[in-house]
């Protein structure tokens, strides 16, 4: 029974190895470095926008943590393009697609020749709502994917 | 209730002089009219707290917890939990990440619900990855050992799952997950025919001594009253029965129904690949787990459809249906005498439940309720249940914006 057993690992291992390396060959050359002055959420720059995802992505956002789900946004009336920060972890609790539309109130802060970058704050999708950061923009995000599989109290 | 309110206190005490990035306080009130999920309903409500700290180290993090919960009728059944673990994300370039989390936790029940005194180990490993930009591959894995007070309930199990979904235009997702597990009980057991003396640990658990009312407090209430239950005991030479193994299929559709609406239809198929329930009865309570109950006990089938609505004020409200048909191997259905019924335990269960939710930013305020209508062909467990919850969660960040 424990050879049995140890075989089931082994073929589970296997298994998730097998995506990893996938996921590494789909993944490309690492991200770059953090930037060195990192934006900061201005409650006083806070704008909302209706968009439709273009693209997503992870990137270095900030010295200390992990790398960040960014999206790639286009204003659903005016057509304008925002690059969002979301969160790290809550890449693994939302999956979110290109043509999806959501609702995000953040903070503004660079609207340079480019995409203007979007610190989110509360993003609205299919009825949900989710607090990323709380009403003075402190991160809201933690014990995101750690709460996978928890478990069940009632029923 | 003392014991636990000291160990509370010390635990605030201490989170608030750390340098912690992030203190969340969680408190809520449960009630209740049929705690252990059987026809002999008896109410009750728990009273629960929780004080979880984290702090993030790059793409490290720790975290530790603690939580008390408190049976305001079967007290003995009143429990302190405290966890601690770190966790690690890591971006595979830019579109996809890597989550590792090993996390240790022990669960303390006041003397009489002692053999489910538990230590446990959880490792699991989450893969995602974008294949194009509308399609999302996940992989995850867990591995987790427990061990009881109780011998015959310490187990290793492990699981693996992989899901890949799609998005369309239509502003629907369409997602396929499949599943597998396997559940290896440590210590075989079996019954011990014609034995009639229940040994004391059985006597104090819920292993095949419903009729011991280990667990069912007093009154009419617990698992039942049956008598006629066999006894069980170690056994060193047979293997069989030891590990259960599952497979299962799940598909999911998700469709947005304007900005403010969404639903989602699930379905799952479930099957025993091999070995049984080592024990004579698998039973649930409201807020506790039960070793014998959980994710590998059963084969069957469920569906269930959720509508997710945003209303004004940025309140949140879900109102979901969740039916499942589920049959236990191993398990055999009884007469509430205790007979053999000569079938094994098949139930129908129907579940109701509405959840509103209203984040004020840092803190964040639940209400939930459920009726449940569980049928099966073992009588003691054809029972209605209420469930109600009311609670806020609470967060303090020490860390930078």
């Amino acid at each position: 029974m424990e050879l049995r057993l140890g075989r089931k690992m082994t073929a589970a291992a296997l298994v998730f190895a097998a995506a990893t390396a996938l996921a590494a060959a789909q993944s490309g050359p690492p991200a770059e470095k953090p930037r060195t002055t990192p934006p900061f959420y201005d409650v006083k720059k806070e704008i909302r926008i209706d968009g439709v995802v273009q693209a997503v992505h992870f990137e270095p956002r900030y010295e200390g943590t992990a790398a960040f789900l960014m999206l790639d946004l286009k204003e659903r009336t005016t057509n304008d393009r925002y690059v969002v920060e979301i969160s790290p972890g809550w890449f693994f609790t939302h999956d979110l697609h290109r043509g999806e539309r959501v609702n995000i109130l953040g903070s503004l802060v660079s609207a340079g020749d480019s995409d203007s970058v979007l610190i989110a704050r509360e993003v609205r999708l299919q009825g949900e709502v989710v607090q990323v950061r709380d009403a003075r923009g402190f991160p809201n995000w933690r014990g995101g994917p750690k709460q996978l599989g928890k478990r069940k109290r009632v029923g | 209730m003392k014991r636990f309110r000291i160990v509370f206190s010390v635990l605030v005490l201490a989170a608030s002089y750390s340098a912690a990035d992030t203190l969340s306080l969680s408190f809520s009130h449960n009630a209740t009219d049929n705690l252990f999920q059987t026809r002999f309903a008896e109410a009750d409500a728990v009273t629960a707290a929780g004080l979880t700290w984290e702090k993030a180290l790059s793409e490290f993090s720790l975290l530790a917890g603690a939580e008390g919960f408190f049976l305001h009728e079967n007290t003995g059944m009143s429990l302190v939990s405290f966890s601690g673990g770190v966790d690690y994300l890591k971006s595979l370039g830019e579109k996809s990440a890597l989550y590792v989390s090993l996390i240790g936790d022990t669960s303390l029940y006041r003397a009489e619900y002692s053999d489910f005194n538990r230590t446990g180990l959880r490792f699991m490993a989450a893969l995602k990855t974008y294949l194009s930009p509308s399609s999302i591959l996940k992989a995850t894995a867990v591995s987790e050992y427990r061990s009881y007070r109780y011998d015959p309930f310490d187990f290793f199990s492990q699981s693996l799952s992989l899901s890949i979904d799609q998005y369309f235009p239509s502003r629907t997702t369409l997602q396929a997950e499949f599943g597998w597990g396997y559940k290896y009980f440590i210590h075989p057991q079996t019954v011990i025919a014609g034995e009639s003396e229940i040994p004391a640990a059985a006597a104090t658990s819920s292993l095949g001594s419903a009729v011991a009312m280990g667990y069912g407090g007093k009154g009419q209430g617990g698992s039942g009253e049956r008598p006629g239950w066999e006894a069980y005991a170690p056994v060193s030479a047979s293997a069989e029965g030891k590990g259960l193994q599952t497979a299962s299929l799940q598909a999911r559709l998700g469709q947005g129904l304007g900005d403010r609406v969404g639903l989602r239809l699930a379905g799952i198929v479930q099957w025993n690949l091999s070995g049984v329930n080592p024990f004579t009865t698998v039973d649930e309570y409201m807020m506790v787990e039960n070793p014998t109950y959980d994710a590998f006990a059963w084969e069957g089938t469920g569906w269930n459809a959720q509508l997710s609505l945003l209303l004004p004020w940025n309140i949140e409200a879900r109102l979901g249906y969740n039916r499942t048909d589920k049959s236990f191997p191993g398990i055999e259905s009884r007469d509430l005498l205790g007979n053999a019924l000569g079938s094994i335990r098949e139930d129908g269960r129907d579940q109701v439940d509405v959840k509103v939710e209203k984040n004020f930013g840092r803190w964040s305020l639940v209400l939930t309720y459920a009726f449940i209508r569980n049928r099966s062909n073992d009588p003691l467990f054809d029972w209605s249940g209420r469930f109600i919850s009311g609670g806020f969660q609470w967060n303090f960040d020490l860390g930078e914006k």
